[in-house]
């Protein structure tokens, strides 16, 4: 982690996403004087210096580039999160209701902190109506 | 690039790592330069006033400078229309596809990020902001 890097908290601790924020916030590390203690100006500009033991403490995610192949799949797209598991089998969608159908609002990489770069999972967020949503890209299916 | 008192900024969400995502805060947020200390200049603290009321002072570095776009620009272009966004792969032939029809929105405010314009729209669809480079701005001659 360094100053200039973007940063998301990451809520969710299981894969694919069990919880959801409304929206979920991006800031900028400004300064990062010692492990565990950086300062983040968030994109609500809330500032906010940290005073955890250590960096991996702070449950952070670096915010990165997406795969090329990822955006190329889900950029300007519509999208409706898979649920293999659900009630209509056949439907690609599985039991996702398609009232669920969103607007891709972001897509990027989420790699914790402290981990090799780039070695993060590519996430989507999206929008449906007023509601956010955000999980790994490979939880998605692009609706025509 | 150096701020001067009365340039308008927003928060940079973009790095090294990040270059070529967007991330488009729910809504977006400005603010004025009110002070400057030094020349300005990316390792210097800039004071800034936004739109909320709220003032940060932060080194100039993890600001984007927004400007104002040439007049005419705005009103013969964009005022009071609507657009879709234009997609433009990195791999072709697939470029010039247009954005899903989900994207269609009203233009919000255009405006240069470090002198790149860029158009900022709210979907019909669910009034999300988004952020487009105006070359990839598609205006809508039937809407």
């Amino acid at each position: 982690m360094a100053a200039g890097d973007i940063v998301s908290p990451r809520i969710n601790t299981a894969s694919p996403s069990t919880m959801q924020l409304q929206p979920p916030h991006f800031g900028n590390i400004t300064a990062h004087a010692a492990p565990g203690s950086p300062t983040v100006i968030w994109d609500n500009v809330n500032v906010q210096t940290y005073a955890a033991a250590n960096d991996a403490n702070l449950n952070f995610d670096v915010i990165e580039d997406p795969e090329d192949a990822t955006n190329e799949a889900f950029v300007g797209q519509n999208v409706l999160r898979v649920s293999p598991s659900g009630a209509t089998a056949a439907d690609p969608a599985g039991g996702t209701s398609r009232e669920f159908v969103g607007i891709v609002l972001a897509i990027y990489k989420r790699t914790p902190l402290g981990n090799t770069p780039g070695s993060g999972n590519d996430y989507l967020l999206v929008k449906s109506g007023e509601l956010y949503f955000e999980d790994q890209a490979t939880q998605f299916t692009v609706v025509i | 690039m150096a701020f001067v008192v009365g340039n308008r900024a927003r928060v940079k969400l973009s790095s090294a790592a990040l270059a070529a995502g967007v991330l488009c805060p729910q809504p977006p947020l400005l603010g004025v330069v009110i002070a400057i200390a030094g020349g300005g200049g990316a390792a210097d603290n800039i004071t800034v006033s936004f739109a909320d009321g709220r003032e940060v002072v932060v080194h100039g570095a993890f600001l984007d400078l927004i400007g104002d776009v040439a007049s005419s620009v705005i009103r013969n272009g964009f005022l009071d229309r609507v657009v879709n966004g234009w997609i433009t792969p990195p791999n072709p032939p697939a470029a010039g596809v247009p954005y899903m029809a989900a994207y269609t929105g009203r233009v919000v405010d255009v405006y240069t990020v470090d002198a790149a314009i860029k158009v900022l729209i709210a979907a019909l669809q669910n009034g999300m902001f988004y952020e487009l480079p105006v070359a990839n701005v598609n205006i809508l001659g039937d809407r």
